[in-house]
Order: C-alpha cells, then sequence, then structure tokens
C-alpha cells in the first residue's frame, strides 16, 4: 500500500534536514555524531511508552533572539484500529 | 548628512556580495542619495571590475590608510551615475595592511559628506571580515539557497551577535523559482526560519548579471530585469519604504486559476 510517510524525500527536504542537523552542531558545540546518539537516547525513551515511527525523530535548535531552543519532532506511527 | 555605513558579508565565498554590493549602491545613487562603496577585499579586489570603474583607479585603500594620498585622490567617481563613489582595495597587499580600528577612522571621517557608505566585505571570518564590520551600522548578510552558505551565513550571525553588533538582515541570492517549485531547492522561508534573521531582499537567479558583471555595468542602472527590481527593491527599504517581496515561490498563479476553474 502507498504509504505517504514513506515517500521519498525531496532534495529540499534532505537539505532542510541536513541543515538543522548541521546548525544543531554548530550551534551546540556539540558533533553530529553526539547528535545521533541524542536522537537514539531520546527514540529509546520515547519507544519504551509511545508507538515512535523510529526513523522519523529529529532533534533540532531554533534560534531565538540570544539563545537556541532544542526541539524534538517526533512522528508517532498510525494505529489502524481496523486491524 | 550623516551617513549610515552598511556592510556586505556572508561567511562563505561566490554568494554573490560584491555583485550585492555593486547592485544596491548604484540603485542608491539613482534613488538620488550620495553613495560610497569601499572594497574591503584587500589582495583580491572585484568591485572595481563589476562597477566597471577598473580602469580609472590611481591610488586605493591601504594608499589613504598609510598615508601616500589623501581619501579624495583615491575615490573612483561613477561617471554615469551620479553621487557614486568607489574607494578600491590594494591588488598587492594582503588583510593585515588595514585593521578594524582604522576602517573605523576612515567611515567616521567619510560621514559628514555622504548618504550612504557600503563596504563590501572578503568572505571568511578572519582579519578581512573583522575590517569589514568594524565600522558598520548596518549589517547585509547574503546567502544562497544551499546548505553550506546558510551554515557560514548562520556563523557570522553567531559572531555578530558575540560583538554586540545589530541583528543583520538576510539577503537571499540566485533563488530559482522553477526549483523550488518542484521541491528541488531550499525557499526563503526554509532560510529565514533557520537563521531566524529579518529578511531585507530576495534576488532571483538571473543571466543578466553575468552580462551585467561583464559589461561593467550593474542592471541598477537601467536595466529591468527581475534582479534589477529586486535590488531596487532592497535600496528602497533601506531607505525606510515598505514593499513587497516578489513572489518566488515557484507558484503558478494562472495554471493554480486554470485548475480552479476546471479542476
Amino acid at each position: 500500500m502507498f504509504n505517504a510517510k514513506r515517500r521519498k524525500k525531496t532534495p529540499r527536504e534532505l537539505a532542510v534536514q541536513r541543515l538543522r542537523t548541521t546548525l544543531s552542531a554548530d550551534r551546540m558545540f556539540l558533533s553530529p555524531r553526539k547528535i545521533e546518539q541524542l536522537k537514539a537516547d531520546l527514540r529509546a525513551d520515547l519507544a519504551r511508552q509511545l508507538n515512535v515511527e523510529e526513523q522519523y525523530v529529529e532533534i533540532y535548535t531554533e534560534p531565538k533572539r540570544g539563545h537556541f531552543r532544542l526541539r524534538a519532532d517526533v512522528t508517532m506511527k498510525q494505529t489502524n484500529s481496523s486491524n | 548628512m550623516e551617513a549610515k555605513v552598511i556592510t556586505v558579508t556572508s561567511g562563505k565565498g561566490g554568494v554573490g556580495k560584491t555583485t550585492t554590493t555593486a547592485h544596491i549602491a548604484v540603485a542608491l545613487a539613482r534613488h538620488q542619495k550620495k553613495v560610497a562603496v569601499i572594497d574591503a577585499d584587500i589582495g583580491l579586489r572585484n568591485l572595481d571590475v563589476v562597477l566597471g570603474l577598473e580602469n580609472r583607479i590611481v591610488y586605493d585603500l591601504v594608499d589613504v590608510i598609510e598615508g601616500r594620498c589623501r581619501i579624495e585622490q583615491a575615490l573612483v567617481k561613477d561617471k554615469r551615475v551620479e553621487r557614486l563613489y568607489l574607494l578600491p582595495a590594494a591588488q598587492t597587499r594582503d588583510k593585515s595592511a588595514v585593521n578594524p580600528a582604522q576602517m573605523v577612522a576612515l567611515c567616521q571621517y567619510m560621514r559628514p559628506h555622504y548618504d550612504f557608505v557600503i563596504v563590501d566585505s572578503p568572505a571568511g571570518i578572519e582579519q578581512g571580515y573583522r575590517n569589514a564590520v568594524a565600522p558598520a551600522d548596518e549589517i547585509l548578510l547574503v546567502t544562497t539557497p544551499d546548505v553550506s552558505a546558510v551554515r557560514d551565513a548562520d556563523r557570522v550571525i553567531g559572531l555578530l551577535e558575540s560583538e554586540g553588533k545589530n541583528t543583520p538582515q538576510l539577503i537571499v541570492n540566485r533563488i530559482q523559482p522553477h526549483m523550488i517549485a518542484v521541491g528541488n531547492m531550499l525557499n526563503v522561508n526554509d532560510i529565514v526560519s533557520a537563521l531566524a534573521i529579518p529578511l531585507i531582499g530576495v534576488i532571483p537567479e538571473d543571466d543578466n548579471i553575468l552580462v551585467a558583471s561583464n559589461r561593467g555595468a550593474p542592471t541598477t542602472l537601467n536595466g529591468r530585469s527581475p534582479a534589477a527590481t529586486a535590488y531596487h527593491n532592497i535600496a528602497g527599504r533601506l531607505l525606510g519604504e515598505e514593499i513587497d517581496f516578489i513572489d518566488l515561490t515557484g507558484s503558478n498563479k494562472l495554471l493554480k486559476r486554470v485548475f480552479r476553474i476546471f479542476g
């Protein structure tokens, strides 16, 4: 079945994702590897209680005046009640 | 008269700082403002070429700083547009020939005589960049819609913030609406939300810019190309005018209307 969530990302979407990771690493003085570790830890924690789409957990920073906000964008698995 | 000093910078090279500086300077001069542009890219000067003034240079920025000539002797007056002057960079020296305090003093000397002093920064975040941003009242940060240019712009924003400078204003250069429309390019919103600084201009990719650069005649001199319009709009915004941004989202309004009617 066609699943919109699993479609191939466009170059723009990939660029946005890579930009977020890169800027977050730069701003937090963390290596991209550490950010991946942070994602994995968060994913593991969330997966204990929630039905999380594992490949769709994003950690990124949002700049505000004088500081950054650390954000997690977590996509939940859809529960199909007809099954 | 008390000039506003505006520095055009980017972090990454090749995003269009010099082209932007030249076009905005010409546009401001065409708004009847007296404008001086300073090429701060010592050792790699190019603003003279983009402005078509390369054959008229006698003295340069380093000659002024080191006292070999008066600033008035080094300034090259553009004959095509009233009130536009270029202070070229030295080509045979390096960035260390000038320091930030000297740039501040130079701009301070120029302030009473101009409406705008525009400084074209070299790429990077070293001495040349520091020289260029030191005297700035306002900073225009140029980027292109690619990850590396936006990343470097973010680094510059961080540096400016740590130096207590005013928040820069963003120019997104070389936007290609047809690539945005099919999801192949970062759009302006993606860049603005990543950098979180105010947007002052969006410049579309435009073949006329390369032609203009090769001819040494910026399109804002008399052109009506999309990029020329966008640069004139930036000049207007710098003068406090409220001007809508050109729609470069790649959406075809006519097609959308047709689809709405027949869809």
